[in-house]
């Protein structure tokens, strides 16, 4: 082939902008540390990037979501918990009172500690979390109880995603546990409220009316203790949940790293492969174009 | 006699040479000029004479009888074909790498991550439904997913109308391009009218169609009187002798005010030809305007709608804090176009977070977060009018198919490159200068000259030496 003056310097111009575009894509993957800059870069590979994050984004929410179910759950596992140690002073306490050389001062004095720690009952069955009100169902802004005790929320469990639409429980029945004012569980506050009354009555032919009572508290205490075992139940759900996104947050991530980070060494090594052909082409070029021409000749 | 007649043939010879040089000369001066092509002298013996007395005929020296130009018309399809074809993938190349950005960029969270923040909030609503911040927050979001979508289009609207400013500068170039080569038919046809070439006209020439060929594909047809008629393909005339039609671009209403083109024929009728360009640096603007980034806003739109609609039936069936239902989160909708561009939040909810409807009925408000489990979970469920993709997976798709056909794009452009390179370089073996060449030939003349002038001077002493004998 014939070669002109034109080709001796295109053929070079455009090998020369070749690799320099190729270099500058290597620098750009190892500058940036991904391998995908821009969709065209691997369009599959920037779908599977954009899926990964939203799961990324999921799992990180639903770690999220979990502190908070902890939170709540550690928070009724600790009133329950506490509101079985006043259950069971109360009980030590009705039965000091079903003792009939107690004065009325005695009983009097019983019947104002139980007061008390109706108050403390009352307090740890309307415990909260931040604002939210753990024991009131959906009814979450105002107190499960009123002072007077009577139950003013409904039975629904507030319920958190912790996985992929897995729905955990974050609260428990409260009704269920202190009472909701119907036939099918006790009641605890009128308890109380009986009780104070009958050991200050202190009817020593009645006290089968506190015995009575007692075991009302019993059933009560069960109820509380059912409640309690229901919170490790889920708690320890949560604990599963935990472990699957615990996987997932390490195991997203690297799938994603996988797709998307620059190898560097095999980066480094194609930058250093084009730095090299761009070298010897210049070196090439060079010599090409000072190369020998008849004009060095003619005097 | 005879020895004029020999002054005459150095004379000739002289001439010939300068000739010669002169060409050597316009050669080099040429080298670096885009579409010239190399250019030689034709030289032929003068007839002989028969000479009183003399047994045979003599030679009367040599004369120029034309300066050609190498030139190969199949090469030079060969250029117009390959430059048609790379001119095609240079117009998209730009737009589609802006518009691939808006889409992956590093910089910026994209729709994808803007939606996953959205039922993120919507999640962390569920926490605490009770929550005005909480509710704002969630609001908030909304109103992001709405500017995404609006950003997005916005951006690929102001793409396709840069498109259309490039689209603009390239009608105007093939208009001058035309004008030129009628410029160049005319001086053609007037300078060849008795038998010589105009070498350099035709040089210009062929360079404007070369230069018309990257833009749209041609055909040049050769006429009887030297001059080329050039046709869109299509059959369009462009040029015709020293007449030349115009393209012009007109906005279409039903194409978002976008350009069409024209083709305003020697009569001054314009006629739409947008649908003729699928080819050429002009066709490739088109496509990637109305083909790839009219999908890419027609899916857009769909995905908004989808999105809007969805999100307004699971929101309207739930129950603000006020303990009523039936409220849209988004505006209605406008149909395509225009769907993407106007999402917005319901004003009504916009500065009332107490309607976000969270509940799932109305009496088990403010703690029931069911209904904005619903919402979130929208995010995992594949919807039909999205050919049973999910919101997040349809945008990657997208992401996917403008991925695709950059990455296309770029690998034909390349290879397109590299055959346009090849035929230009094929052509410039044939047709252009080569400095060694041309120091050859130079010296070739000049020793030719030296020779020339050597007859004339020999001849010179010879009149001399019998104008001794005479005086």
């Amino acid at each position: 082939m014939r070669v002109t003056e034109k080709t001796r310097i295109d053929m070079p111009r455009s090998r020369i902008a070749e690799l320099r575009s190729r270099s500058s894509k290597y620098n750009e993957q190892i500058v940036s540390g991904r391998r995908v800059n821009r969709p065209s870069d691997d369009p599959l590979g920037a779908l599977r990037i954009g899926m990964l994050e939203t799961q990324k984004h999921k799992v990180e929410q639903f770690d999220r979501n979990m502190e908070r179910g902890r939170a709540f759950l550690y928070q009724a596992d600790t009133a329950l918990g506490e509101s079985l140690n006043v259950l069971n002073r109360i009980k030590e306490l009705t039965i000091q009172s079903i003792n009939a050389s107690l004065t009325q001062q005695d009983a009097n004095d019983i019947a104002a500690e139980v007061t008390v720690l109706r108050t403390q009952l009352l307090t740890l069955s309307n415990s909260r979390v931040g604002d939210t009100h753990l024991f009131g169902g959906f009814q979450t802004t105002q107190p499960a109880y009123t002072a007077a005790g009577v139950f003013q929320g409904d039975v629904n469990q507030l319920t958190l995603e912790v996985g992929d639409q897995q729905y955990a429980a974050i609260t428990v029945q409260g009704g269920a546990a202190f009472g909701d004012g119907t036939a099918a569980t006790q009641d605890v506050f009128t308890i109380l409220t009986n009780l104070t009354a009958q050991i200050q009555v202190r009817n020593v032919a009645g006290f089968a009316n506190i015995e009575a009572e007692l075991v009302n508290l019993e059933l009560v205490t069960e109820q509380v203790v059912e409640s309690r075992a229901q919170v490790g139940i889920q708690m320890s759900q949560f604990e599963a949940a935990f472990t699957v996104n615990e996987f997932m947050q390490e195991r997203v991530p690297a799938y994603l790293a996988e797709i998307q980070d620059t190898d560097i060494a095999e980066a480094i090594g194609e930058l250093q492969l084009t730095s090299n052909a761009l070298e010897a082409t210049l070196s090439a070029t060079g010599k090409v174009l000072n190369g020998p021409s008849l004009l060095d000749y003619l005097r | 006699m005879t020895l004029l007649r020999t002054l005459h043939i150095g004379a000739s010879g002289l001439h010939v040479s300068q000739a010669g040089l002169q060409t050597v000369g316009h050669n080099i001066a040429n080298v670096d000029v885009d579409g010239y092509s190399r250019q030689r002298v034709e030289i032929e013996s003068n007839d002989p004479v028969l000479l009183a007395h003399r047994p045979s005929l003599f030679g009367q020296g040599a004369s120029l009888t034309t300066v050609s130009r190498a030139n190969d018309e199949f090469l030079e399809r060969q250029v117009q074909r390959d430059q048609t074809e790379y001119g095609f993938y240079e117009g998209r190349a730009e737009t589609l790498d802006a518009a691939q950005r808006l889409f992956g960029g590093n910089t910026s969270p994209d729709l994808g991550g803007i939606m996953d923040a959205f039922f993120n909030t919507a999640r962390e609503l569920t926490q605490e439904p009770d929550d005005l911040s909480v509710r704002r927050a969630f609001l908030q979001q909304a109103q992001n997913v709405a500017d995404g979508f609006n950003v997005l289009d916005r951006d690929l609207r102001t793409l396709q109308r840069g498109v259309d400013d490039a689209l603009s500068d390239k009608l105007n170039e093939v208009n001058q391009l035309a004008r030129t080569i009628a410029e160049m038919n005319a001086r053609i046809v007037s300078g060849e009218l008795d038998q010589r070439n105009a070498n350099d006209f035709r040089d210009a020439r062929e360079q404007a169609v070369r230069e018309l060929s990257k833009l749209l594909p041609v055909n040049a047809l050769p006429q009887a009187d030297g001059s080329l008629s050039v046709e869109v393909q299509g059959g369009h005339m462009l040029v015709q002798g020293d007449q030349f039609a115009r393209l012009q671009g007109t906005p279409n209403a039903a194409n978002q005010g976008l350009l069409d083109v024209e083709h305003v024929g020697l009569n001054g009728v314009p006629t739409n030809v947008t649908a003729i360009f699928t080819r050429g640096e002009i066709g490739g603007l088109l496509d990637v305007r109305d083909n790839q980034m009219g999908q890419q806003l027609a899916v857009l739109d769909t995905l908004a709608q989808t999105f809007a609609n969805t999100v307004n039936a699971q929101h309207a069936a739930g129950f603000g804090l006020d303990g009523l239902g039936g409220r849209n989160l988004f505006l209605a909708p406008l149909p395509p176009p225009g769907t993407a561009a106007n999402l917005t939040v319901d004003p009504l909810l916009a500065g009332n977070p107490q309607f976000v409807a969270a509940s799932q009925t109305a009496i088990t408000i403010p703690g029931d977060n069911r209904n904005m489990h619903a919402i979130a979970d929208l995010q995992n469920i594949a919807q039909a009018a999205l050919g049973n993709a999910t919101f997040n997976r349809r945008y990657g798709q997208i992401v996917h198919d403008i991925g695709i056909v950059a990455q296309d794009n770029d690998r034909r452009l390349n290879v397109a490159q590299v055959k346009s390179e090849q035929s230009e370089s094929l052509r410039a073996s044939v047709e252009g200068v080569s400095i060694d060449d041309e120091m050859i030939d130079l010296t070739r003349f000049q020793k030719h000259f030296e020779a020339n002038s050597r007859i004339v001077s020999t001849v010179n002493q010879l009149l001399d030496s019998i104008m001794e004998i005479i005086r």
